[in-house]
């Protein structure tokens, strides 16, 4: 039985080869395997969001993908977005809006958003609520993180 | 001293290290050799434990340890907060000592070296269980024939209330109209996104205890702990780094805050704790369940002259939190009503389902849901507007303050100190266009098409002691440290507390450090509940720096050789008044207070005190009432049952808004949260008291979808009780939610005739209801 | 999780000959959204997990058939059939479904043939797959063998996959003229993301002012597998439509369902959905109504 198998990913850019067993979920290699904390588990299921990435560009729940899923592909977390510290409009607007209180669902927010300005730069409102709203925030109501994407997509900066 | 920051809009500074992932939760903490536990639960309500057979357990790979009750001593009760004369307590032990009490109490606990073979290990554990009949339905637990839930304890009572002010009889007896209702509250849960974590290290060098918990009241944890494990306080250092919510749901001490630390120091190696979210829907606390049958006397005019409240409410297994809940529901019925004689009954009950204490709202919530229903009652039996009603029997404005004639949760004679209630309600019907609504109201029902309208007003006590601290000192760089035991969940306390601080001082907001959440900062604290922190902890905040400010004041007049009453701290220089260039940055003062200046050998400089910190603690004499009142629209599709919320108002009064921007997601946040309850949030439990709703598939949060953009505005009537003037706002969002929305949905299908008396509000509930009032119509007409 | 040895085979072939050797000790991962969350709690722990990330491209590509139909690849996520301009514009009420399927992460992991496999009874996209007479193509040791979707499942989350078979492709007919149809994804009070309360598909030819000559109702989350409502086909078939007629097909649909209770949604309530929302289905498609509004 081969307990550890070879995988590579890229990593916020950063490339990585690696042997790892199976068993590993795309967020447990992130947290315990690389130490990017980032990103969070809160419900395991693939429901509430805040285990956010982007695999190619394109959303995922991480606590429901097997690290082997994505091989060979792009990922990209919440560490990925500031590039040198350089902050992504949606982080700023996140703060401009008041859009953050705990901060937990944050970084699978602005992930979710994140992914939704890639593939779509002029989001209708209805795009926006449905981004949002296919996570969740337990502290906001939501109304400052609608505000703060709406803001990135009307070319806010 | 003018404010320069308090009530200014700034931006958080949490957020940089929120927004980039560099938060740091629990579950983001390693320990150098840490291993993991897992814990085996329950999976009955009510069974008698004959025996736990953990050997296979023992045996299996990466297992450190596996224990039940036995092994675990000394293993005394779970601490109770809050004690109460009336309270026959039942206080859960950290695994069951021989019977369990509700499904998900834990029974044993593994710790190995790797979370699954922890969890692996969980599955060999035979515990034999003798399953016996739960009692699950509060109602049903007061039965003759009912199971007991502690057969100790001889009865399901957990406590029996009563209270009355003025003269009800009579009030009743001399009544133009006498109306009755039965309304029922379903539970509900704080569900913070993070669930709970527990990691603990000992030190057997130092003797000492660290424990990081995701907990709102780190100071109250390490209150309890020390005598469950034999350490002094001063062993034990508890830090709440970033926590992702509460809500209530982590102001408890859990079985796992004994259990970690516990194995920490059995085994010598750290170990963590991190609850999954099936574990957190199943065992952390719930709130709400209540029954009350209430009635009101009230004269021609919609004048309320009594009420009359017996209500049952349901504590689920244990009281780790005593009874504050039904205390503060009765206590707070009367609300923001001019209402001479009430009198409250109340029946607290256990249950075999998990524990209940404070979420959100913590007992208020059903308390307006009570009296707001009533109030809607009043105005459609007597053809009166709803606002109408409430504008007639509303504490006038210069009523303040206000005796309601009960004693509050304190023991205290309750008395609102500010308010004004006419004012919110006017602002909040004029946030949805009360009148413009109606007439669309009027002219969708042509179409078939129900809309709906509906206000609620509620009073809420905030701010409650004994206390909260603060420890402000400026170290010999210039820099500003302020300690405080008020340990945030997400409500911004290290923003809102630095603008106090900067302002009450007199430096910039930058030159502030603010660290909450541990112990070791401060000797003691509280912690966050009960919209206590801008109040409580902001106060203490002004005092130490002031007192500080003085000090500086003092050390400076020395190094300037001035006077005292010449001297001004502005942007973090003393520097004497109207001659700024002749002045000393703080930093320079501090070395004075230190003794760095002249030095080490010389005496102290006359005047100047040793050390430029102080110490303050604030103690509310008695709660600061806030205020709220919101209305929302809603259309309810009446094939579906399903309710939209078209439109939301909230009004708030939380006296002086310390940071406007914190205040408003306080709000808007509580609203979600108030929505859930109203319209989606029940954990189910079938028969035999096992949990139905153990996912977010399940156990169903409000979405961006049904929140809808809420309109804010606020009253702001300062508090007389405390210097800032503040009040509380973590939680009236969510109180008067459920009655708002139950009234607007009540009003939608008023050609139906349906009442609602139940919340939460399922689609299917309210089919159902339509459907009733459907045939009853037919009917009527046939 | 529990131990499992892990397989990636790059060929249908292949895929067959390793599920045909371990039988039901292998389970077979597409995307993955609900078995995982399954491996995690330990409900399922197979011994060999078979991943198809490594199955040729054409497994997750949509083409066109001769006469107007369409094949789509298993592997196609959700996402994919969502967007494809061939689905958009040949069936797009499949297109339409595919999009209100999840969320945004369900869309871009799970695929269309992973989630027939999985069979939850509330499955929004084999209503409207059996609507439109669509059948699935199934690979195994042998050869392939081709199936009406309204035969593939056999119970709650279960198919009639044999132990050593696989799902490659799901085929739409070409139709002279096509069916005109809709679904209605009913999740009460439910987040837009969660697996419908009941599902409504309606597929009908003809019924624009005319009689309609053909009509398809199939029903989700009400029966252990999706359900056809046939009286309430009958009741339409060759008729004119009119609001009593469709309140009768409401009904009758209504009465051949056996739903279970749910801690969201009672027996009773969802056979009252079935009711008003298939009349309302058909409402929209024949004229006589705005259809559901949801």
């Amino acid at each position: 039985m081969a307990t550890r198998i070879p995988m590579s990913f890229t990593i916020n850019g950063d490339r990585y080869e690696m042997e790892l067993p199976p068993q590993r979920t795309l967020l447990e290699l992130l947290r315990d395997e690389l130490g990017l904390t980032g990103t969070k588990e809160s419900c395991g299921a693939g429901i509430c969001g805040a285990c956010t990435v982007l695999v190619d560009g394109q959303p995922v729940s991480s606590c429901i993908k097997m690290a082997f899923q994505v091989k060979g592909r792009e990922i990209t977390t919440i560490e990925g977005l500031a590039p040198g510290g350089q902050l992504d409009p949606l982080q700023e607007a996140f703060v401009r809006h008041g859009a953050i209180q705990c901060g937990y669902c944050t970084p699978g927010m602005i992930i979710i958003a994140k992914g939704l300005l890639l593939q779509n730069p002029y989001p209708s409102e209805e795009e926006i609520y449905e981004a949002v709203g296919s996570n969740i925030c337990r502290c906001t109501g939501y109304v400052k993180i609608v505000e703060a994407v709406r803001a990135v997509a009307r070319g806010e900066r | 001293m003018a404010a320069r920051f308090v009530g200014a809009r700034i931006k958080r500074r949490e957020d940089r290290r929120l927004i980039t992932g560099e938060g740091a939760y629990v579950a983001d903490l390693a320990r150098p050799g840490m291993v993991h536990a897992a814990i085996l639960r329950s999976p009955y309500a009510r069974a008698r434990i004959r025996a736990v057979d953990l050997t296979a357990a023992r045996q299996s790979p990466g297992v450190l340890l596996a224990l039940a009750f036995e092994d675990l001593q000394p293993a005394g009760p779970l601490p109770l907060p809050v004690p109460h004369p009336a309270l026959k307590a039942a206080q859960e032990f950290p695994l069951a000592p021989g019977m369990v009490h509700y499904v998900g109490e834990p029974v044993a606990v593994v710790v190995a070296e790797e979370r699954y073979a922890a969890e692996d290990a969980l599955d060999l554990i035979r515990v034999e269980y003798e399953p016996l009949p739960p009692v699950v339905d509060p109602e049903r637990a007061l039965a003759a024939d009912a199971p007991l839930v502690h057969e100790e304890l001889g009865t399901n009572v957990a406590a029996h209330l009563e209270q009355e002010t003025g003269d009800v009889e009579r009030a009743f007896r001399e009544a133009d109209h006498v109306f009755r209702e039965r309304f029922r509250v379903l539970r509900g849960s704080g569900q913070s996104i993070e669930a709970r974590a527990v990691l603990a290290a000992y030190d057997p060098l130092l003797q000492a205890l660290t424990v990081w918990s995701s907990t709102q009241t780190p100071h109250l944890i390490r209150r309890g702990l020390a005598p469950l494990l034999n350490l002094t306080e001063a062993q034990i250092r508890i830090i709440a780094p970033d926590v992702g919510g509460g809500f209530g749901s982590k102001g408890v001490f859990y079985p796992e805050e004994f259990l970690v630390p516990f194995l920490a120091i059995r085994l010598g190696r750290p170990v963590k704790w991190v609850e999954d979210r099936r574990e957190h829907l199943q065992t952390a606390i719930q709130e709400r369940g209540q029954v009350h049958e209430v009635e009101v006397a009230v004269r021609r005019d919609g004048r309320i002259l009594a009420v009359r409240d017996r209500f049952v409410a349901d504590q689920g297994a244990y009281t780790p939190w005593g009874i504050v809940v039904p205390v503060l529901t009765a206590t707070m019925v009367p609300g923001p009503y001019k209402i001479p004689n009430y009198r409250f009954e109340v029946t607290v009950v256990y249950t075999n389902t998990v524990p209940s204490a404070p979420v959100r709202g913590a007992g208020r919530p059903q308390a307006v849901f009570v009296m707001e229903r009533m109030v809607d009652r009043v105005a459609r039996e007597l053809g009166l507007d709803p606002a109408e009603v409430r504008f007639r029997n509303f504490i006038p404005p210069h009523e303040f303050p206000y005796v309601v004639g009960l004693r509050s949760r304190d023991g205290r004679l309750q008395t609102y100190d500010s308010g004004n209630y006419p004012e919110g309600l006017t602002r909040a019907l004029r946030l949805i266009g009360y009148e413009e609504v109606r007439k669309e109201q009027e002219r969708l029902r042509a179409e078939a098409r129900y809309l709906g309208v509906g206000m609620a007003c509620c009073v809420e006590a905030t701010g409650l002691g004994p206390h909260e601290g603060a420890t402000v000192r400026v170290d010999p760089s210039g820099r500003v440290y302020l300690y405080t035991g008020a340990s945030p969940q997400g409500q911004g306390h290290e923003t809102m507390l630095a603008q106090v601080c900067a302002d009450a001082l007199g430096v910039e907001l930058e030159e502030i450090t603010v660290v909450t959440g541990d112990t070791a900062g401060i000797p003691q604290g509280t912690g966050t509940f009960a919209s206590r922190i801008a109040t409580v902890a902001a106060n203490a905040v002004t005092a130490a720096a002031t007192e500080v400010r003085a000090r500086a004041l003092r050390a400076g007049a020395y190094l300037l050789e001035a006077r005292v009453e010449d001297l001004d701290l502005i942007s973090g220089r003393v520097q004497v008044r109207g001659v700024p260039e002749k002045g000393v940055p703080l930093g320079q003062v501090a070395r004075v207070a230190a003794g760095a200046v002249p030095g080490p050998g010389s005496p102290m400089p006359e005047g100047v005190e040793t050390s430029l910190e102080a110490t303050s603690y604030f103690t509310p004499a008695q709660a600061a009432y806030a205020s709220g009142t919101h209305a929302a629209v809603v259309e309810v599709d009446v094939e579906t049952g399903m309710v939209k919320v078209l439109k939301y108002g909230a009004i708030h009064d939380c006296g002086r808004m310390i940071n406007p921007m914190i205040v408003e997601g306080q709000v808007c946040g509580g609203v979600a949260h108030g929505i859930g309850n109203a319209l989606l949030e029940e954990p189910v439990y079938d028969g035999s008291g096992q949990l139905l709703t153990s996912t977010f598939m399940d156990y169903l949060l409000p979405s961006a979808a049904e929140v809808p953009e809420i309109l804010l505005d606020h009253v702001e009537t300062l508090s007389p009780l405390n210097p800032l003037g503040v009040k509380g706002a973590g939680e009236g969002g969510t109180i008067p939610a459920p009655a708002a929305i139950a009234a607007a949905v009540e009003d939608a299908l008023a050609p139906f005739g349906v009442r609602i008396t139940e919340v939460p509000l399922s689609p299917e509930r309210l089919r159902r209801l339509i459907s009733r009032g459907e045939r009853a119509q037919d009917g009527g007409r046939g | 999780m529990r131990p499992f040895e892990y397989a990636e085979p790059v060929s249908v072939g292949e895929v067959c000959e390793i599920l045909g050797r371990h039988g039901e000790d292998a389970r077979v991962i597409a995307g993955g959204n609900s078995l995982v969350y399954f491996l995690k709690r330990r409900i399922v722990s197979p011994r060999v997990l078979v991943t198809l990330q490594s199955l040729p491209a054409a497994l997750g590509t949509a083409d066109p058939m001769p006469g107007g139909g369409l094949r789509l690849g298993a592997l196609m996520t959700h996402g994919a059939v969502a967007t494809h301009p061939l689905v958009r514009e040949r069936c797009p009420q499949l297109a339409t479904t595919a999009a209100n399927i999840g969320s945004v992460r369900v869309r871009n992991s799970g695929t269309i043939g992973g989630s027939l496999c999985y069979a939850h009874p509330a499955i929004d996209t084999a209503p409207v797959l059996i609507t439109l007479g669509a059948e699935v193509v199934i690979a195994a040791r042998g050869g392939t063998r081709t199936l009406p979707v309204e035969q593939f499942f056999s119970d709650a989350f279960k198919s009639v996959l044999a132990p050593d078979e696989l799902l490659t492709e799901i085929r739409l007919p070409g139709h002279g003229r096509p069916l005109r149809g809709s679904y209605i994804k009913f999740v009460g009070q439910k987040a837009k993301s969660s697996m419908a309360i009941v599902g409504i598909a309606v597929a009908i030819r003809g019924g624009d002012g005319a009689p309609v000559e053909e009509v398809h109702i199939v029903l989700g989350g009400v029966s252990p597998t999706p359900l056809r409502a046939r009286r309430a086909e009958d009741l339409l078939r060759g008729k004119r439509a009119t609001p009593e007629l469709l309140r009768q097909v409401g009904a009758a649909a209504a009465a051949g369902t056996a739903p279970w209770d749910d801690p969201w949604a009672s027996a009773g309530y969802k056979r009252d959905m079935v009711e008003v929302l298939s009349r309302q289905a058909l409402e929209g498609l024949t004229g006589l109504g705005p259809g559901y509004q949801g």
